[in-house]
């Protein structure tokens, strides 16, 4: 026995440390799936701290190290921001502070993923989005764009206060125990803030908005279809480009500069570019969302002088972006003596991105012009980390990152560079990518300049150091002026055709870009009203290349219908404004319904189907949620569009497998629906009995023809679907939106809910399963002649998702209700308005 | 010098032990509670005893300041979300009770390291009395 005693002590002593270590190392390091449970749960600083950070601010006196004088932010019922400081730098400290405090964790994120830094927090799972962003390079553009600034520059001064600001309240919520509660499930605390993380932010929303897959799209649709025929359905220029309605329609400049060639010869596409197409392709399909830009974004329009009830000007502005929790906008408004700024900013970055100040307001949308070119590098084994440009070899550059990998081994990854720009493809053949969002931008100075302008002429000075994304900047003043301009890089090419793959020895290089004069642009015009909508922003005659319908051009439907009502509009108000944003009628309905009504006319049909056809004979084109003819629309159109181009999808081979966004669905929208349609639309109101609708085997067809089949199918597949009463086929039975949230954890997010509109409303619901994720994410109307401005976006001021601030904006918005946007001293007038009083 | 009362004793080493994990979470120290699991260990002797006495500092500290903070603040609701993050659903309760077993696993494993060195130096010829002859 004794012999036995000191084995089981010492067994014991060792099996009970064994288990202590386990159970300290699961709360300091989690297990398996389980976060870090001690952080996590412990009852003083884990994650129960979100129920008191839900509390809105209340009157208190805070100390903030680095001010010079004394900052008071009032924060309105709603959670709106006023921030009054006594310089500019404080102003921007006060500002950091302040999207710090209640943005952290959705900052922390978007830096993360502009930085390759993702998997640092969520495992390999998020390797590929890391490689792909360290490929494309935001962090390079962004130390670039840093090295640029000089020392006195405002937009560094800003970005330094900012940081300072950032980073006390980083510290804070450190100290605290305060962090936001998905630090403390992910296990982690942010590093500190630098200035390159809010350029890296900037660079983030210029993928989104800037950075496209089209060439790859050609060149495996090329492959396939055919250069003819996928010229023909994905034309550079539609063939009935009145519907686009340019908002600037001529005449129009040409400075020297490398004009497009208008009649290109045909480009083959070699295999292996099809082959490096398809697997860069399928690499981008399982990026985070937003990574690749797909979708029309935004509209805005300026009415003036006869077109108004007052005289002045009116200005609307919706951006559509993702809608997500917390949104992308914090509002804020900004008073020092360099600012009198008031909008919507990013969090991450030190500025009002729209909105307008004491003498002009702004918003924008997307140009949607080309912006991203692809490169074929020549290579060969025996020329290794080479490539062949401009008559000679040339070594390849090469940047080395180590990613750090959650629970593994940090991952070395090498970047290689060309010319052009990084090799993002090297299986079949290797492709380098151009794209202007990879050059150095001075967007933040450009924005201070729009913020400070009182003229057209400094608003358009402002604008000529903004680079990328390229946007249409609508502009209304106090003085009763209107216009808009597209600014940012229009890069033109050498030779060749860039909407596909360009080869890379130098014949096609980018050269440069359009001149700023001759860029798209319109001032006070004799017709009192401009307007954009992320349609062509030019005629056919625009003696430059901007893009192709793949750039995903919005074919003109929501530009169609806000010009309709604004051309037909007399004496506009604020109230037609708003109306007009939140309008859900369907201008491609308008265009199309009548064709098919007419193509049913005298038919034999089912009874279903004859309910049907006097739903839609009846219709107004609005699709509401209560109407049932817009459900019959909608299916009747992806059918009609499968039925006319999928039968040569199928026996043509296209990569919808490999490529799942090439692919074509009778029930569904997608990424080709809308350029697809707009060659759809030509030819069945001009043209219908185009050989475009015969098959594949040579049967020939008509638009009415096809039409007749689609409906039928439609209403068999609805009857299957929603029922045997047309009459209860209601639009929102089938179509709903929803605002998932950022971090895509489903249940921090909001919805579906039942709604109107379509992709192509002007009050727009973007979707490909008819769950819509992306509209509307800020309406501003500002009216000049009352000196008033109203707002408001789909989220809350907080990420918190426990804050009365998380989603309490989504009532209003949803129901097309605005908040008047209050100066600093309305706002503190306000019952239930709090102050912050910050001191140095 | 006279021995304070074993009762007493216990008493007291739950509420200093309650007040100083309580304390010790508020500056982010989760890991006290299974030092003053182990200190139990060594200051008492049974195992059950020990145990009891541990589990009950540990889920007491941490289950009572969350009920303490419950009545300001929306604790259930702060709950709820965390258990629809971790993909729970809607039922809070569990990441309560995941508090809680978390709380009792911390004080009992530091109560069992502590009682085993006990015994340990115990058997190695220290003078104490034998651990399993008091329980």
């Amino acid at each position: 026995m004794k012999a036995r005693r000191p084995a089981l002590a010492v067994l014991n002593a060792l099996a009970s440390v064994i288990v202590l270590g386990g159970v300290l190392y699961a709360g300091a390091s989690g297990a398996g799936p389980l976060p870090p449970l001690g952080a996590m749960l412990n009852p003083g600083t884990g994650v129960w701290t979100v129920a008191g950070d839900a509390r809105p601010p209340s009157n208190q006196t805070l100390q903030l190290p680095g001010l010079t004088q004394g900052v008071h932010v009032i924060y309105e019922p709603n959670g709106t921001a006023h921030i009054e400081a006594g310089t500019d730098h404080d102003l921007f400290l006060a500002f950091g502070y302040v999207h710090a405090t209640f943005r952290l964790f959705q900052m922390d994120l978007q830096r993360r993923q502009a930085e390759g830094l993702l998997s640092q927090i969520v495992g390999p799972e998020a390797l590929n989005s890391d490689e792909f962003e360290l490929q494309l390079g935001l962090v390079r553009t962004a130390q670039a764009e840093w090295s640029a600034m000089p020392a006195n520059d405002p937009a560094r001064l800003a970005l330094t206060a900012y940081t300072t600001g950032v980073n006390a309240a980083m510290a804070e919520q450190e100290r605290t125990g305060h962090l936001d509660v998905l630090f403390k499930m992910l296990g982690y605390q942010p590093t500190p803030w630098t200035p390159l993380d809010s350029l890296a932010i900037q660079g983030i929303m210029t993928q989104t908005l800037d950075f496209s897959d089209g060439p790859l799209w050609y060149a495996l649709l090329d492959k396939a279809l055919g250069y003819d025929r996928l010229m023909r359905w994905l034309p550079v220029i539609p063939a009935d480009e009145s519907i686009q309605r340019p908002y600037d329609p001529g005449p129009y400049r040409q400075d020297p500069a490398a004009p497009f060639d208008a009649a290109p010869t045909a480009q083959a596409v070699s295999p292996g570019a099809a082959t490096a197409a398809a697997a860069l392709e399928a690499r981008m399909a399982a990026l985070p969302p937003g990574a690749v830009h797909r979708e029309a974004d935004s509209n805005n329009w300026a009415v003036n002088g006869p077109k108004t009830a007052s005289g002045g000007a009116l200005l609307a502005g919706d951006p559509h972006l993702d809608q997500t929790l917390p949104a992308i906008w914090y509002q804020v408004q900004c008073d020092s003596p360099g600012f009198h700024v008031a909008g919507v900013s990013i969090p991450g970055i030190p500025g009002i991105l729209i909105g307008h100040n004491q003498h002009i307001g702004w918003s924008l949308t997307n140009t949607q012009n080309a912006a991203t070119f692809y490169y074929q590098e020549h290579t060969d084994k025996a020329h290794r980390n080479q490539y062949f440009w401009n008559g000679a070899w040339r070594t390849m550059k090469s940047v080395q990152y180590a990613i750090p990998v959650k629970h593994g081994a940090a991952v070395d990854f090498t970047v290689k560079m060309t010319v052009h720009g990084p090799v993002m493809m090297e299986i079949g053949t290797a492709f380098a990518v151009w794209w202007a969002g990879a050059l150095p931008s001075s967007d933040i100075d450009a924005l201070y300049g729009v913020n400070r302008a009182s003229t057209y002429q400094q608003f358009r000075d402002a604008l000529r150091v903004w680079h990328a994304p390229t946007q249409n900047f609508v502009y209304a003043d106090d003085q009763g002026n209107i216009g808009l301009i597209s600014a940012g890089y229009f890069p033109l090419v050498k030779s060749g055709q860039p909407w596909l793959p360009l080869p890379g020895d130098g014949s096609a290089d980018v050269t440069g870009t359009i001149p700023f004069d001759d860029l798209p642009q319109v001032y006070d015009p004799p017709s009192h009203m401009v307007w954009s909508a992320n349609q062509r922003e030019v005629g056919a005659d625009y003696p430059y290349y901007i893009g192709t319908s793949l750039e995903f051009f919005d074919p003109g439907y929501r530009a169609g219908r806000i010009y309709q009502v604004l051309s037909n509009g007399k004496n506009l108000t604020t109230n037609d404004m708003e109306r007009l944003q939140n309008d859900t009628h369907d201008y491609l309905a308008g265009l199309i319904v009548p064709k098919l009504v007419a193509a049913l006319q005298g038919q034999p049909m089912s009874a279903n189907e004859q309910t049907a056809k006097a739903l839609l004979g009846e219709w107004d084109d609005d699709m509401q949620p209560d109407s049932a003819a817009a459900t019959v629309w909608m299916r009747f159109w992806t059918q009609y569009l499968y039925d006319t181009f999928n039968p040569w999808w199928t026996a043509q081979k296209v990569p919808t497998k490999q490529d799942p966004g090439l692919a074509l669905e009778p029930d569904k929208t997608g990424d080709l629906t809308s350029p697809l349609g707009e060659s759809l639309v030509q030819w069945t109101v001009n043209d219908p009995t185009a050989a475009d609708f015969t098959l594949p085997n040579g049967t020939v067809r008509t638009a009415p023809e096809v039409m007749r089949a689609a409906f039928a199918e439609a209403v068999t597949a609805l009857t299957k679907r929603l029922g045997p009463d047309p009459k209860s086929w209601t639009w929102g039975r089938v179509h709903s939106r929803a605002f998932p949230n950022l971090a895509q954890i489903d249940s921090l997010g909001y919805g579906p809910r039942p709604a109107g509109g379509n992709g192509w409303t002007v009050d727009a619901a973007s979707d490909t399963e008819f769950v819509s994720t992306h509209g509307p994410s800020w309406r501003m109307v500002v009216d000049w002649s009352a000196g008033m401005a109203y707002g408001v976006y789909p989220g809350g001021q907080s990420e918190n998702p426990l804050s009365p601030w998380y989603e309490n904006q989504i009532p209003a918005w949803w129901d097309g209700r605005y908040n008047p946007m209050l100066d600093a001293s309305q706002a503190q007038s306000l019952p239930g308005s709090q102050t912050w009083t910050i001191q140095p | 010098m006279k021995r304070i009362p074993q009762s007493m004793a216990l008493a007291a080493a739950i509420v200093v032990g309650i007040v100083v994990v309580w304390a010790a979470n508020h500056f982010g120290l989760w890991w006290v509670t299974a030092l003053v699991g182990v200190a139990i260990g060594v200051a008492f002797r049974g195992t059950l005893k020990i145990l009891g006495v541990a589990s009950l500092v540990a889920v007491a500290a941490w289950g009572l300041d969350l009920a303490f903070q419950s009545l300001s603040q929306p604790l259930g609701a702060a709950a709820t979300t965390v258990a629809g993050i971790m993909g729970f659903g809607q039922v809070g309760a569990i990441v309560v009770a995941l508090a809680l077993v978390f709380a009792w696993l911390l004080g009992a494993a530091g109560a069992w390291v502590g009682a085993a060195a006990r015994r340990a130096v115990h058997t190695f010829g220290r003078r104490s009395a034998p651990l399993t002859s008091r329980a």
